[in-house]
């Protein structure tokens, strides 16, 4: 034992594949820039300070809890700033600075911090932080009143509350190209299906996301609205328009992925999505809501630990009969 | 090390080398160290102490009443005693042997062929493979299956031993069915080693080559379609499993007469290539990696066993032991760092699970010390294959945390069992 070089010990395995927290909190937000950018270059110089703001607010809101709950430092995992560029998409760019600071502290403080920081949180956090604002200030989120300003060259009335407000005639002056290139209006990286589309492939085929969540959402979607729509044409509109309106596409790529809060298993992860977007659809079409995203990704949240109960038999498991 | 690959949503597939390179001896040691268990309670007369004349192949147990014994692996003269503790904390009496540059091999197994020889004189023969539970096993054994592959990654020694010993394989097969009476024996190759085999006249079953296909719960699940229930040994379904090198061990020993002292071992270096050797047991790492021209540098590791279930050492003094198959030298760089960090509900683990386990469940248990709840997460079905570490995205210690939970299950089992 007198060699001077000092060997590292510890316990199997020795390799790791070389994944990463912050990579993948990097690579989520990389895979934002298609719509996000998209975004920006619509609505401008506020748009790029919303976003801005909330993922720099984020980040000192987890530096101070951090300090706070007297933590290690955890802002550079990437995790807070993610939390943040999501709620930045999700406002109107209008939005005023206060409302993006408060929000950004309501991520983090009430969405994850208070549970015990990243992994322990059961609800997402940028929905906490969302919902918390869309129920206090309302107006102020409302896409119509918050874009009166703003004449993009397409039509500037919000879709849902178009649909919510003047039933399924009204929105046939809607054309799906245009929605699903973006030509709406909405959160600032809500609305370029497309985009969300490019970036939400991007982070199934790198493994980020799994794809059973995203597909299930898309077809609890598409499938309820569906049946919503044959039962009754002129009441409910088509699969198709729901799907390329409102947070759909942000939800079932970017919110509903989110690690901590959705399940693991294969069945689970297929309830979870399907769940989702079923209850998108009904809060659209039944509830008082323009847009069901929200609500109905934090309700399944909720369901998460108890899908996560139905797993496989682990080998060799003796399973004892009552 | 492996890294992901880019497209992520591929499966995660380490594959075994099926290339093994030649044997190359290295000469006996100057100085041989064996470790011999400590038993619990000291009863009788030693046996040996400092200074006494051992023979090659000599067998040395610490009384006349204890069954655990080690074999001098050189001849010549007990230089040093000393106490020794491994890595999960076991004891036991480190004894070296100074060589006295020649073989005197004892001859005590001459003309044995017997299942009481073999348990008395081969358990420490390479692959350490023991003979004992042909007698203590709860269930008669009926099965033996000869594994040749080796458990890890980068390990070819039973794969070169079946290339190479085919005859010993051979004898050793008829060897182990005469002294055991099991004839429903059954060899697992690589699809790549098939031929070699065939003359054996077993029934070949052919594994798949990627990890973690060659521990034995995945032998057992790959071969004869049967779950290994949860916590039990193959033994107790009737099954034993048995390396390659271990077969062609026992038929050197009963057809030379001689005790086999003598392991083969990869040698894995830090850019991942690979060298196989033949050394004496007992043999200072140090000696077999300047042997091969590995040059061990500041915070590198030496790793007794492959990157995914050896254990890393701490000194290259260290002795190669019979179950030794490998030392995997690794650099810093490419050595897995562990985090404290939470686990974020990712649900790698869960996927690459061959055990089916719920491994983000079981490793929060584990880590905040709930070990009897990690009980119903099927912790006794763990295989121990460490591949739930390998991906875990927050690099958490997820292997450790489960030995760690088995270890203090075992305490609490064994304070439960004293109270009643």
């Amino acid at each position: 034992m007198n060699n001077s070089k000092k060997l590292i010990v510890s316990h199997a395995p020795h390799w790791h594949n070389g994944s990463s927290i912050s990579a993948k909190n990097i690579n989520i937000i990389f895979a934002t820039f298609p719509a996000l950018l998209i975004g920006l270059s619509y609505y401008g110089i506020p748009a790029v300070g919303v976003i801005a703001l909330s993922i720099g607010c984020a980040m000192i809101a987890e530096l101070l809890m951090n300090l706070a709950m007297k933590r290690e430092i955890s802002i550079s995992d990437g995790s807070a700033a993610l939390s943040g560029l999501l709620l930045g998409m999700l406002l109107p760019a209008s939005a005023p600075w206060w409302l993006v600071v408060i929000g950004s502290f309501l991520v983090i403080v009430i969405g994850k911090q208070i549970f015990g920081g990243i992994g322990s949180n059961p609800l997402n956090p940028t929905l906490i932080g969302y919902a918390i604002l869309m129920i206090s200030w309302k107006g102020l989120l409302d896409y119509n009143e918050a874009l009166l300003d703003y004449d993009l060259g397409f039509i500037m009335s919000y879709p849902l509350a178009t649909l919510k407000h003047f039933g399924v005639s009204a929105i046939t002056k809607y054309d799906m190209i245009n929605l699903f290139m973006g030509k709406q209006s909405g959160g600032i990286g809500t609305t370029c299906g497309l985009g969300l589309l490019i970036g939400g492939f991007y982070l199934l085929l790198r493994g980020f996301i799994r794809w059973e969540i995203s597909l299930s959402f898309l077809v609890g979607v598409y499938v309820s609205a569906f049946l919503f729509n044959i039962s009754n044409p002129e009441g409910y509109a088509s699969p198709l328009f729901h799907l390329l309106t409102g947070n759909i596409m942000l939800g079932a790529f970017f919110l509903a992925t989110d690690d901590t809060t959705s399940p693991v298993n294969f069945i689970p992860m297929l309830i979870f999505g399907l769940g989702c977007g079923i209850m998108t659809v009904l809060i659209r079409n039944l509830g008082v809501y323009y847009d069901g995203v929200v609500f109905a990704i934090l309700l399944m949240n909720i369901t998460n630990p108890l899908l996560d109960k139905i797993y496989p038999k682990a080998i060799g498991k003796v399973v004892e009969n009552a | 090390m492996i890294k992901k690959s880019f497209w992520g949503f591929k499966k995660t597939d380490l594959k075994y080398d099926l290339d093994p390179p030649s044997f190359r001896d290295v000469s006996p040691p100057r100085e041989a160290t064996v470790f011999l268990k400590r038993p619990n309670k000291i009863t009788g007369e030693k046996l040996f102490q400092v200074g006494n004349q051992v023979k090659t192949g000599q067998k040395l147990s610490s009384s006349s009443d204890s069954s655990e014994y080690v074999i001098c692996p050189v001849a010549g003269k007990i230089s040093d005693i000393f106490s020794y503790s491994d890595a999960y904390g076991r004891h036991y009496d480190g004894i070296k042997i100074e060589s006295g540059g020649k073989d005197d091999w004892d001859d005590q197994l001459k003309g044995k062929v017997t299942l009481e020889a073999a348990i008395d004189f081969l358990e420490f023969a390479p692959g350490k493979f023991s003979f004992r539970k042909f007698k203590d096993a709860p269930n008669k054994i009926d099965t033996i299956i000869i594994n040749g592959l080796d458990a890890d990654l980068g390990i070819t020694v039973n794969q070169g031993i079946l290339k190479t010993k085919s005859s010993g394989i051979k004898k050793g097969i008829d060897l182990l069915k005469k002294i055991t009476g099991v004839n429903n024996v059954i060899i697992v190759v690589p699809e790549i080693l098939q031929g070699e085999v065939k003359s054996t006249g077993l029934s070949v079953k052919i594994l798949p080559a990627s990890f973690p296909n060659a521990l034995p719960a995945m032998i057992i699940k790959n071969v004869l379609d049967k779950d290994l229930p949860a916590g039990k040994n193959p033994e107790d379904i009737g099954v034993t499993l048995i390396s390659a090198e271990s077969v062609a061990a026992i038929a050197f020993a009963f057809d030379g007469g001689k005790i086999p002292v003598t392991k083969a071992l990869s040698v894995i270096q830090k850019d991942g290539t690979t060298s196989n050797v033949t050394a004496r047991i007992g043999t200072p790492i140090g000696d077999i990696l300047s042997f091969c021209n590995v040059s061990v540098g500041e915070n590198d590791r030496i790793i007794m066993g492959g990157s995914m279930m050896g254990t890393a050492t701490y000194s290259k003094d260290l002795p190669i032991e019979p179950d030794t198959d490998a030392i995997t030298v690794q650099s810093e760089a490419d050595s897995a760092i562990v985090s404290d960090y939470p686990c974020i509900n990712c649900g790698e683990c869960v996927r690459i699970c061959p055990a089916k386990i719920q491994v983000n469940l079981l490793g929060k248990y584990a880590e905040f010390g709930l070990y009897e709840d990690t009980e119903r997460c099927d912790i006794y079905s763990c295989i121990e294959c460490s591949l739930c570490a390998y991906v875990c995205t927050a690099k958490r210690p997820l292997m450790q945390y489960i030995k760690l939970a088995k270890y203090e299950l075992a305490i609490i089992k064994n304070s439960e069992a004293v109270d009643e």
